[in-house]
């Protein structure tokens, strides 16, 4: 119809519509006269609105689906092979489900060679907060790095709004298939079932719940290992900037998989880290009946309810044929899976670990705990129990050297807090259950946990002030365990201003003394060093003169002693300490350990390197003599040697025993405890020193990352690892990225401790180093002379301190053309390096080098001869053949010999660094 | 997804404010995508099958556009009727697509008699529906407009008629008059193709 012929049909249809009957039939043939098309137009039209056309539009409601973007469903997939989704292309459509299709695929660029599994889901964030939640999460879930969890690669979003998955990519079969037509007996289904839970207990570890564990996203693969897909999937689909966003997750998960939802995801209530202990029952029941605990539900609804209310049938009596006898499950299998099955969240096991605890105690053949009665304590029974445990308790007392021994502490003091931490877990598991970590998308969130059960013990137990400083004791300790020193000295004030009178003395003398570590971590010296002598003399006055108490207060004040400087006090109180377990019949293995590793810490401090590996080792071996329960002490233990070792030089001995010790601890800490942060950090360090330069920048990238998070951006820890970290920069010829890391270290580290330290001393001549490496040879020399001027006054006149700054100026003399000079900085250092009781080959070695090359500069050539060839021999006992050091002093050697044309020993040493292999 | 940048968006309804039209296809692709995002999260808080206004979302829109923008512009009017063309391109959109996948592509004409039952919406009539109106722009714009606000935008008489600065009653007749005559286009559509220069 055209514009025109509308108007002309409007100008008469409008007046028409006011008539009615013949006269309106008389005005349309009036107007439309000569004109029959318009007259028909116009008359089909006038009876289109009499009949309603003119409101058939009307009341219009959308429903909210029509207003969806409608592009999300159009590239939706399926994708046929050779599709590209961001940078992969799809290989194989793998499965489809309810959230979205999985493929194999892989890297269209070839830069990455193994074929991944890639999954599609639908989109669902938009604000730039839930994008960063996302980013946080996706983070959290690309650090599960365990045997037993595919990993999460990458993640993503194309072009079209489509989100997507890169995860490991694993062929296998269901573990449930696996078992069947592998027909593997009781004991192998159970060892599978507890690597399960190793790897769901490791991902809760990191915050991670898995929320969707079930046979399907558990394949064991032709090695027999099983591997956990999917973890954490469901929570990163969810859009947690809805307040919904939990239930909707639970919601999807149910219709995905209802026959392994929990009751609290079909009530549509929190989930947590008890939801995937519930469906680790489902997957035992599973593996061990070939049925489903609520299988026989007609419909989904009936399922959820009988899930929400009805009991499982014993696992014993719900075998089905040809599988296991049901004697083998009678009794303690029933029980534990059973246990884990329970409706209500809190009278399930506490936690993974404990379920497995009992799968192990079972497997070998231990009374099981699910069938000691109730697995939760009361108050009272709490209280009893705590302080049992109590007074086994040592405090964990260390020196300090360098900046690893004081986590080292705190976390050897974790593993004895362990047993305690999970009876005081029982009384906060109310305060466990309200947060899901993961709600809340922070990694605070456990610290957040353990505050709300403090206050709730605050609020709650008012009127009972001895068991709420016992509890807040506790908690406070377990927080010290846990690295978070300002929470438990906040916690353990309250816990001695509540009622600290009421207390039993030697509970009051073992709160002091925690409460004199909070303090010293805090680096609050005087008040911690007053609070200990304060132990020391409660404990001196108690009655009978309890063993404990007395190594616990002793140990305190020796710790903040020996923090303080004053090296020699402390040493005397450990020795004390040492002495009186011989005296005293009940001492046991474990005061023994603890004692020996103090007497190290203070050996250490005062560079009497050989005597700290003395105790070490002798502490070790009592560990290893104690199988099992010292997995943690003794992985400590060998951190600390490999710290020694790392100082003196002895790389490849320092790695090896980080690399030994880190997976022990991996297994026991979270990834950011500042302990494993400090362990990684060290690792990078011999790494670096070997010259691994590229698996030592991504740790370090890593520990800074964490050391920020964890320490904050101008702590001690993170100035160390960039101190270190710039050394990276340097070798690869970086000399200005060196200088600026080393030099925010070297400032974070003055703003702490002052010019005076010995910390700051080396990282002033590290700066320095820097500085000179790339030029800046006037500011170099600023700074070594300020080092040199504060290395000299330190306590230990012979400590390496002084050693570093004088080797650095002896270079930037050479750069400056003042050989002589030169010489005389490193004949000191050499002293340093020679000195008995703690000589250092390697660095001596490296003096004798320098000398002389300066010497044969003054054309000193005999001199000069003397010591280059000392250095050589020096280097090879030092290094392996074809070293950088071994090679370049023989170079140094026929540079000589060609200035004082002495043809035969010049060919000599040719053959020599020929005889080393390498280029030229 | 493309990223909003909301001075743009100020600035485009400044320039149409202005006169300038050739800005307004833009104009409209910003709201398109800003409606979806509400209407997304529509989806997510509840059912999918939940009826709500169009009205609501626009008004939800030109908040949140106000607000990030933290200024008044005279253009309100203006953002209104570009919202309801936004709008009417969602659910055309989202209309076709789904037609799309129920048809394997081709495009049918709805037959008469599904029509009245356009209230519960079998959503393959919104293509048609889009296609008659479309029609009906180049013959009658202003009144294209109206059906626009009233039908896609969902706004009353009283708003449209203050969006386009006219009275209610002239809406109230234009509304009428436009409906029958897309009654009468689409139930001529079996005969004949409303537009063949659109593709798909």
């Amino acid at each position: 119809m055209k514009a025109e012929t509308w108007q002309r049909m409007e100008a008469v249809v409008l007046p028409a519509l006011e008539l009615h009957g013949t006269e309106r039939d008389e005005f349309i043939r009036q107007q439309c006269a000569g004109e029959p098309d318009l007259r028909r137009q116009v008359t089909s039209f006038v009876a289109i609105l009499e009949d309603g056309g003119g409101s058939f539009l009307e009341g219009s409601r959308w429903r909210a689906a029509e207003l969806s973007a409608p592009d999300d469903q159009a590239s939706h997939g399926p994708f046929a092979a050779g599709h590209r989704i961001g940078p992969y292309r799809v290989e194989k459509l793998l499965e489809t489900g309810g959230m979205g299709s999985v493929y194999r695929a892989e890297r269209a660029d070839g830069t990455f060679a193994k074929s991944v599994a890639l999954k599609i889901v639908r989109p669902g964030r938009h604000t730039a907060e839930a994008e960063a939640r996302f980013r946080l999460e996706r983070r959290l879930l690309a650090r599960l790095e365990h045997p037993h969890i595919a990993r999460l690669y990458d993640a993503g979003e194309t072009e079209d709004g489509l989100s997507y998955f890169v995860m490991e990519y694993i062929e296998g079969r269901p573990i449930d298939r696996y078992c069947d037509e592998e027909a593997l007996d009781r004991s192998a289904r159970l060892r599978l079932a507890l690597k399960v839970c190793s790897a769901v207990q490791f991902a809760h570890r990191n915050l991670v719940l898995h929320r969707d564990i079930k046979p399907a996203n558990i394949l064991v693969d032709a090695d027999g290992e099983p591997k956990l897909l999917d973890f954490g999937i469901g929570k990163l689909l969810s859009d947690p900037s809805q307040e919904q966003g939990d239930r909707l997750t639970a919601t999807a998960q149910q219709l995905l998989t209802p026959s392994y939802a929990s009751p609290e995801q079909v009530r549509g209530d929190a989930v947590t880290t008890a939801t995937d202990v519930y469906a680790l029952g489902v997957l035992l029941y599973v593996l061990f009946t070939g049925r489903r605990p609520f299988e026989d539900a007609d419909n989904p609804l009936a399922l959820a309810r009988a899930i929400a209310e009805e009991e499982p049938i014993p696992p014993s009596r719900a075998i089905r044929e040809h599988r296991l006898p049901a004697h083998e499950l009678e009794g303690d299998l029933d029980a534990i899976i059973l246990l884990a099955l329970r409706k209500e969240q809190e009278q399930r096991y506490s936690s993974v670990e404990r379920l497995a605890d009992d799968l192990r105690r079972f497997q070998d053949g231990h009374p099981v705990l699910a069938r000691q009665g109730n697995l939760l304590y009361r108050a009272g029974k709490l209280l009893r129990r705590h302080r049992v445990s109590a007074a086994a308790l040592v405090l964990l007392v260390l020196a300090t050297i360098g900046f690893v021994w004081s986590t080292l502490r705190q976390a050897e003091h974790t593993a004895r807090e362990r047993d305690r931490a999970q009876e005081v877990e029982a009384v906060l598991v109310d305060a466990f259950r309200q947060a899901d970590p993961l709600t809340t998308g922070e990694v605070v969130s456990a610290r957040q946990v353990l505050d709300r059960g403090a206050a709730r013990i605050s609020h709650e137990l008012e009127d009972q002030p001895t068991t709420q400083a016992t509890l807040l004791q506790a908690i406070g300790e377990a927080y010290l365990g846990l690295g978070e020193a300002e929470a438990a000295e906040r916690l353990l004030r309250r816990a001695r201003d509540t009622d600290a009178a009421t207390l039993p003395p030697r509970r009051q003398v073992r709160l002091l003394a925690s409460l004199s570590s909070s303090l010293e971590a805090m680096e609050e010296y005087e008040e911690a060093e007053a609070l200990a002598r304060e132990a020391m003399a409660l404990a001196g006055g108690l009655p009978g003169a309890p063993l404990e108490e007395e190594l616990v207060a002793r140990a305190a004040l020796a710790n903040v002693l020996l923090t303080t400087q004053r090296m020699h006090q402390a040493e005397m109180l450990h020795l004390e300490n040492l002495a009186r377990l011989d005296d005293v019949s009940s001492a046991s293995a474990q005061h023994r350990i603890d004692v020996l590793e103090g007497l190290a810490g203070a050996h250490l401090q005062q560079a009497e390197y050989n005597e700290g590996i003395t105790r070490l080792r002798e502490s070790l071996r009592i560990r290893d003599a104690m199988p099992g329960q010292q997995a943690l002490g003794a992985a400590i233990s060998r951190l600390k040697l490999a710290e020694i070792y790392l100082f003196r030089g002895e790389d490849a001995e320092s790695r090896a025993l980080f690399e030994a010790s880190i997976p022990v601890l991996l297994e026991y800490l979270p990834r950011d405890h500042p302990l494993l942060i400090s362990a990684r950090a060290a690792l990078a360090n011999a790494l670096t020193n070997l010259g691994v330069f590229e698996e030592a920048e991504m740790i370090y990238q890593d520990v800074i990352e964490l050391g920020i998070q964890v320490h904050g951006e101008d702590s001690s820890s993170v100035a160390t690892y960039r101190h270190n970290y710039a050394k990276i920069f340097s070798q690869r010829g970086d000399h200005e990225g060196a200088a600026a890391l080393s030099r925010q270290a070297m400032e974070a580290l003055d703003a702490r401790y002052g010019a005076d330290h010995g910390e700051v001393v080396m990282a002033r001549s590290t700066h320095a180093y820097h500085l000179m490496m790339g030029g800046h040879l006037a500011e170099s020399r600023t700074h070594l002379e300020e080092a040199l001027a504060v290395a000299r006054e330190l306590p230990s006149p012979l400590h390496y301190g002084a050693g570093f700054p004088l080797e650095t100026m002896g270079e930037l003399l050479w750069r400056e053309r003042k050989p002589t000079e030169a010489i005389e900085v490193y004949q000191e250092a050499l002293t340093i390096w020679e000195s008995a009781p703690n000589p250092h080959p390697k660095r001596a070695a490296n003096a004798y080098g320098k000398i002389g090359r300066c010497l044969r500069e003054l054309g000193r050539y005999e001199e000069s001869e003397d010591h280059l060839l000392k250095a050589a021999d020096m280097f090879q006992e030092i290094y392996p053949q074809g070293h950088t050091m071994r090679r370049g002093v023989r170079m140094g050697l026929i540079a000589l010999y060609q200035l004082w044309e002495k043809p035969e020993r010049h060919q000599e040493q040719a053959a020599l660094l020929e005889a080393e292999g390498g280029p030229l | 997804m493309e990223k909003h940048d909301t001075g743009t968006v100020t600035h485009l309804l400044k320039a149409w404010g202005d006169g300038r039209d050739g800005s307004e296809n833009e104009l409209i692709r910003e709201v398109y995508d800003e409606l979806r995002k509400i209407a997304q999260s529509y989806l997510r808080k509840e059912r999918s099958d939940h009826t709500l206004q169009t009205a609501d979302l626009i008004s939800e829109a030109y908040l949140r556009f106000v607000k990030r923008d933290g200024q008044k512009w005279r253009s309100r009017h203006h953002f209104f009727a570009v919202a309801a063309q936004a709008m009417r391109r969602v659910l055309v959109d989202h209309s076709r697509h789904r037609g799309y996948q129920k048809r394997g592509g081709g495009k049918k004409a709805v037959p008469m008699e599904l029509l009245p039952t356009l209230g519960e919406r079998p959503s393959a009539d919104l293509v048609a529906l889009d296609d008659a109106l479309t029609a009906f722009e180049k013959v009658d714009a202003r009144r294209a407009r109206v059906v626009e606000l009233r039908f896609f935008g969902g706004f009353t008489h009283v708003e449209t008629a203050e969006i386009l600065g006219c009275s209610r009653a002239t809406v109230e007749r234009d509304w009428r008059l436009a409906q029958a005559w897309l009654y009468q286009e689409l139930s001529n559509e079996g005969s004949e193709p409303a537009d063949q220069g659109r593709s798909e």
